[in-house]
């Protein structure tokens, strides 16, 4: 019997996900296919259960090696192709394995990595039109599905095995409403690691607050947050009225 | 019992009993199968959080266990040494999650059917996170 080796063709590690189309998941296999099963698993996929923590639930086929998934969840993606012998999951299952073979997972032990990112961008606060204060601003919005995890006593905690995964970046740019004003406009990177962080509408938001650049005027301005990776950008934007 | 050193290169075939003290590759302990109720051979995984929130994780528990060796041949007492394999993360005696023993960082000389033996440190990806287990602890008795 041939030795197995799988490798993941799409998507490329440190590949950035925008838009609605679905993700091209493509693998190819070197060996003998056959009485294998083919599994995608992804670290945020969120209709894993028990039994089918894998993407395609409902084709374990060598067909799978060419196929595509929404990985709609904002955040970075841990990305495993699978292959064995055995198509259950289950202990007894797992023990009887002869033939498998892997690619991906989550540097740096994995050999072939595959982390991909999902970007989102959204505004909680403050509301479209609202006054945003330059001396004491309180700017919120959406983290990665991950960023926090249940802790103990119902407070939710950082959650340092998907952060050290992270390769998601974010940042504000504050301008005037109008023509561009580079002398008047602000860029602020964000250490998201050193924001705060706060859980409501069953999702985990980032919370800045302080000061704004003090190149800001006052009077109406188009807020905008982009989420970063791999060279890509999401952004999502809306008017506020800054005052003194 | 004094502990047996192998020392490569050296490829073993066929069934082969080692006995006495630990099974150990160039003075580190051969990693071996064991059962998901026996102590945890990595405790200190990266839980597996799935689904994600806002759902409760399934199984969160960061204990690995090696419960398949693809060798099956040649063994330290009575269990079988690993070279490759399937691991399980999760709860003792009924883990859910897979993964698969990658091959050997720190032995590439001593071998079984010319697959290095697994050793202490060694790791597994756990299919269903893509994280990573090292196992601090071979498993022998």
């Amino acid at each position: 019997m041939s030795a197995l080796s799988l490798q993941i063709v799409q998507p490329k590690h440190g590949a950035a996900l925008a838009g609605a189309a679905p993700v091209p998941l493509v693998g190819s296999l070197s060996g003998d296919p056959a009485g294998l099963f083919f599994k995608w698993f992804s670290s945020l996929n969120a209709a894993a259960s028990k039994d089918h923590p894998e993407l395609n639930t409902a084709n374990h086929s060598a067909a799978i090696l060419n196929w595509s998934a929404p990985l709609a969840e904002f955040g970075s993606h841990a990305i495993v192709l699978a292959a064995a012998d055995q198509d259950g999951i289950d202990l007894a299952s797992v023990k009887a394995v002869k033939r498998s073979a892997m690619a991906g997972g989550a540097p740096p032990a994995a050999p072939a990595p595959c982390v991909v990112h999902r970007l989102v961008a959204a505004i909680r606060a403050p509301a479209a039109n609202a006054q945003l204060s330059k001396n004491a601003a309180t700017i919120e919005f959406l983290a990665p599905l991950r960023w926090a995890k249940p802790g103990n006593a119902a407070s939710w905690i950082a959650d340092a095995d998907y952060q050290a995964v992270n390769g998601i970046t974010m940042d504000l740019r504050i301008a005037p409403v109008g023509a561009p004003d580079p002398a008047h406009t602000a860029d602020i990177p964000l250490d998201l690691a050193a924001l705060a962080f706060f859980r409501a509408d069953d999702k985990t938001w980032f919370r800045r607050t302080g000061p704004l650049p003090a190149n800001l005027g006052t009077g109406k301005h188009t807020l905008t947050l982009s989420a970063r990776a791999g060279g890509t950008a999401v952004s999502a934007a809306r008017d506020v009225t800054l005052t003194p | 019992m004094a502990d047996l050193n192998l020392k490569g290169p050296l490829n073993l075939m066929g069934n082969l009993t080692l006995k006495g003290g630990k099974v150990k590759i160039n003075g580190v302990e051969a990693l071996v199968e064991v059962t998901p109720s026996d102590p945890a051979q990595s405790s200190a995984a990266p839980p597996v959080i799935l689904p994600p929130p806002p759902a409760s994780p399934l199984q969160p528990q960061p204990t690995v266990w090696i419960v398949n060796s693809f060798n099956k041949t040649v063994k330290a007492g009575s269990k079988c040494l690993v070279a490759l394999g399937m691991a399980m993360q999760g709860q003792s005696g009924a883990p859910l999650w897979p993964g698969m023993v990658l091959p050997s960082s720190a032995n590439a000389t001593v071998t079984i059917n010319h697959i290095p033996v697994n050793v202490v440190n060694d790791m597994a990806v756990i299919f269903p996170s893509g994280g990573s287990a090292a196992f601090n602890a071979s498993g022998q008795s």
